[in-house]
């Protein structure tokens, strides 16, 4: 039985909310699916014990998530007031919650959630292709989160290296570990610091920050320090969540043409993007958490005479 | 109104079908719809109407095999005030 067979019959017997997620994606997206789902299970969750620590963390996540939603929609379509600060010490510098229920749950999130995974296939389909095809293919990932990104171009491109950065420790071990377990994790480095505020960053051809911004109390600021570190004639790949509450989003993008804009306004010349809907809207659900996946250039400095 | 009636109106409501057959035997799958966001709607509904709160891991159980409208108005039995008969 393969690990995704196994996986399922767990699910299926222990976790009844997950099974209707599962199965619909395994339905709706195939082969490709299973394969890539199925790889990162054998390698990320190849014991049972691990296996069942991140479906449970999953579930506490997407029931937080969904909880947060409906209050969202009760308070009119507002975010909770909150800081950085408080969102830090709630969630990105408290250990147990980032091992044991934040990144096993936004992990699962990228096979289990509808506009998740497209976000994905835009990325690998897109972007990664175009790092795969380019002659240096080093790139900064700002926010790594769980290292997911990172490990999708680190294992498609050979010649890749990645900067990864971040300021929860907790999210760099957990990068750290999923490098190791994919074999990737020579082509990996990573520092804990604050772009804005690290001088003499390298310019690389490639930057990715994938659902950063709406962690931000001022992501357009944030969004000038990515330009600033991608080379005159690079791509950047940026990702943010839009009406989506959770207990760490303190930027509220209300459209996906509110993140567009904001890329455009720090510089970037935005070369294609994608919007998707975690779920169809209804009467009592009429605004959805989506999110906006964007391609963006640097212009090469205009030459001389 | 008897608990399970009112837990059959919420239900109802969520779904915006004043006509939805319910009873205490009926289980997501026969109800077309009833899917994991969906549960979740039903369970923040019956939290708001009966002022309690359902933990995560009775959330997920009401989803697993054999369970039914049943099982949830078991589980509300032993949180509402009075509502254990």
């Amino acid at each position: 039985m393969s690990r995704l067979d196994h996986v399922q019959e767990v699910i299926e017997r222990d976790y009844g909310l997950i099974k209707g997620s599962f199965s619909r994606n395994r339905k709706l997206f195939g082969p490709r699916w299973e394969r890539e789902f199925g790889e990162m299970l054998e390698k990320v969750m190849g014991d049972d014990q691990d296996l069942h620590r991140c479906l449970k963390g999953y579930t506490d996540f997407a029931v937080g998530s969904m909880r947060l939603h409906a209050q969202f929609i009760q308070d009119g379509g507002r975010y909770i007031d909150k800081g950085y600060e408080q969102a830090g010490d709630e969630v990105y510098h408290n250990r147990d919650h980032m091992m044991n229920e934040y990144l096993p749950g936004i992990l699962l999130s990228y096979f289990l959630w509808v506009h998740h995974y497209r976000q994905l296939l835009f990325f690998v389909d897109q972007f990664v292709d175009v790092i795969a095809r380019a002659d240096d293919a080093t790139f900064h990932d700002v926010g790594v989160g769980t290292g997911f990104n990172t490990v999708q171009i680190l294992k498609r491109v050979p010649a890749a290296h990645a900067m990864g950065w971040d300021l929860s420790e907790h999210s760099l071990a957990h990068t750290e570990r999923m490098a190791r377990q994919y074999g990737l994790a020579d082509r990996c480095t990573l520092r804990r610091e604050n772009i804005l505020t690290t001088p003499d960053i390298p310019q690389r051809p490639f930057v990715i920050s994938v659902e950063v911004l709406e962690h931000l109390e001022d992501p357009l600021g944030f969004l000038r320090g990515l330009y600033n570190m991608l080379q005159p004639g690079g791509m950047a790949y940026v990702a943010a969540a839009v009406n989506a509450p959770h207990v760490d989003h303190i930027y509220h993008y209300r459209s996906e043409q509110e993140v567009v804009d904001q890329i455009r306004q720090a510089g970037f010349h935005v070369e294609s993007y994608l919007g998707a809907n975690a779920y169809a809207p209804t009467r009592r659900i009429p605004i959805v958490p989506s999110l906006a996946a964007v391609i963006a250039s640097k212009r090469p400095a205009a030459s001389g005479p | 109104m008897p608990l399970p009636d009112e837990v059959f109106d919420v239900i109802r409501d969520v779904f915006d079908d004043p006509s939805l057959a319910l009873n205490e035997t009926t289980s997501a799958k026969d109800v077309d719809g009833w899917d994991s966001l969906m549960h979740i709607n039903i369970i923040i509904a019956l939290e708001k109407h009966f002022k309690v709160k359902f933990a995560t891991a009775e959330v997920s159980d009401l989803t697993n095999e054999g369970r039914n409208i049943g099982s949830v108005i078991e589980m509300l039995r032993k949180k509402v005030p009075g509502g254990e008969p």
